[in-house]
């Protein structure tokens, strides 16, 4: 299942002491990318399960469990696999990097043993790989750091399965706009700008008085995964369940649709929409 | 014996906030290290009280605008604790850079350094920042609140 981030998103991991977020996002430990927590993303699908989509209550447990029984389905974390960033041309690029690239591979193959081992270009760090148009310049600009344009390519059918994870039709705006602007940078660089360069916002709390409640912990920083941001969590069913339509059939409701993961739905965060993609003789995706 | 980078960077925090207040007790001046040249700055309550805001203030300054656009902005205020702050960051970078470099500012600009370079210092001063913000408000916070009682019981004579 893929994540198109509509709007920012606050994955929160509880309150931080160090450093400049009050409220930081959720990340993988030893490589500091964002991550939703499986836990996050399974308790959600089975929200929209029973009030979204008014799934039956019977199905709803058979896939997603109950008090005193285990779901039968598995839900990952959600990895990132494209993250946007400032360019001086185009507005926004998306960057994504080989360590990412090659846990996509894994994690494809694991739906699906036909999917070959990707040929997946290492990078120096002051390289970076680039589609398209731009492809005739010498150096790109992405935030302020300019990276040179190698001469490597990334394989069409690696663009393909990354642009499939896109929810909107291949005539989409910004479906046409990935395919353009998707630059492959180091695992060192991504990791910079992942940490570096999410929305950090400051929100305060208005007391009655209409003035900064500072006693109630007035002013606080919080950390978002910024609007585009790409995502997807593999979701596995097991074999015993893969001839009961239900499962298919409850699942499916979610493609292409908008649902809301983690914190600030009331003030509009957190809206992604959500694309499912099968593997016929395995697990969904 | 093996000492974290996290105890080392609490202990030179916890060092640069003891001077602060020794400072003060004593009704002394401090003398700031890069601007050897200049007048030494007072260390009085109004010091102190922007010292502990600026210092709270830093890590998300740094966020936002980038480390060399705030380092600037320090360097440029010498005569505040804007000054000090620098003094304090920049001391901890010399001491923790294995190349031996004058001044932090000079050396992100110096064309031999790196981003990635300026990024792994970024996160350095960031982590160094987040043990001054808890020392800042533990140890001088009390010496600002004093100082107001202290007004206000010689109002009552």
């Amino acid at each position: 299942m893929y994540f198109y981030a509509e709007t920012p998103v606050h994955a929160g991991s509880g309150t931080a002491l160090s450093g400049v977020v009050d409220l930081p996002i959720q990340r993988e430990r030893h490589t500091e990318f964002p991550i939703i927590q499986g836990s996050s993303i399974k308790g959600v699908l089975k929200k929209y399960s029973k009030e979204a989509f008014n799934c039956q209550k019977n199905k709803i447990e058979a896939i997603f469990g109950k008090e005193d029984s285990v779901g039968g389905v598995s839900v990952t974390d959600a990895k990132i696999l494209a993250f946007p960033v400032r360019s001086l041309h185009n507005v926004f690029k998306w960057i994504t990097c080989p360590l990412i690239l090659h846990r996509y591979n894994r994690d494809l193959q694991l739906l699906d043993e036909s999917i070959s081992n990707w040929e997946i270009p290492s990078l120096a760090d002051e390289e970076a790989i680039v589609l398209s148009s731009i492809k005739d310049e010498d150096t790109i600009i992405i935030e302020d750091i300019e990276f040179k344009v190698s001469k490597k390519e990334i394989s069409e059918n690696i663009l393909s399965k990354l642009s499939e994870a896109l929810p909107y039709s291949p005539e989409d705006h910004i479906s046409k706009k990935f395919k353009e602007d998707l630059i492959i940078v180091s695992d060192t660089i991504f990791k910079e700008f992942v940490t570096l360069n999410t929305e950090v916002v400051a929100r305060i709390k208005i007391g009655d008085n209409g003035v900064v409640d500072s006693k109630a912990g007035g002013l606080w920083y919080e950390e978002f995964l910024p609007s585009d941001t790409l995502l997807y969590s593999l979701l596995l069913i097991p074999n015993i369940h893969k001839k009961e339509n239900c499962w298919i059939e409850c699942l499916t409701k979610f493609n292409l649709k908008p649902i809301q993961i983690g914190a600030d739905e009331t003030i509009g965060k957190g809206f992604v929409r959500t694309k499912l993609i099968f593997k016929e003789n395995k697990t969904g995706e | 014996m093996l000492r974290s980078i996290e105890q080392k960077r609490a202990k030179f925090a916890w060092e640069k906030i003891t001077q602060v207040k020794i400072k003060f007790e004593k009704g002394k001046s401090i003398q700031l290290k890069f601007n050897s040249e200049g007048k030494p700055i007072e260390i009085n309550k109004t010091f102190i009280e922007n010292y502990i805001s600026y210092v709270k203030k830093s890590p998300t300054l740094i966020m936002t605008n980038g480390l060399g656009t705030t380092l600037a902005f320090y360097k440029s205020k010498s005569k505040d604790a804007y000054g000090y702050l620098y003094d304090n960051i920049n001391e901890w970078f010399i001491k923790t850079r294995k190349i031996e470099a004058k001044d932090i500012l000079e050396w992100i600009i110096d064309e031999k350094t790196s981003s990635i370079q300026v990024y792994q210092v970024t996160s350095e001063i960031i982590s160094l920042l987040a043990w001054m913000k808890r020392f800042v408000e533990s140890e001088l916070g009390e010496l600002v609140k004093n100082k107001n009682e202290e007004d206000k019981d010689d109002r009552g004579d």
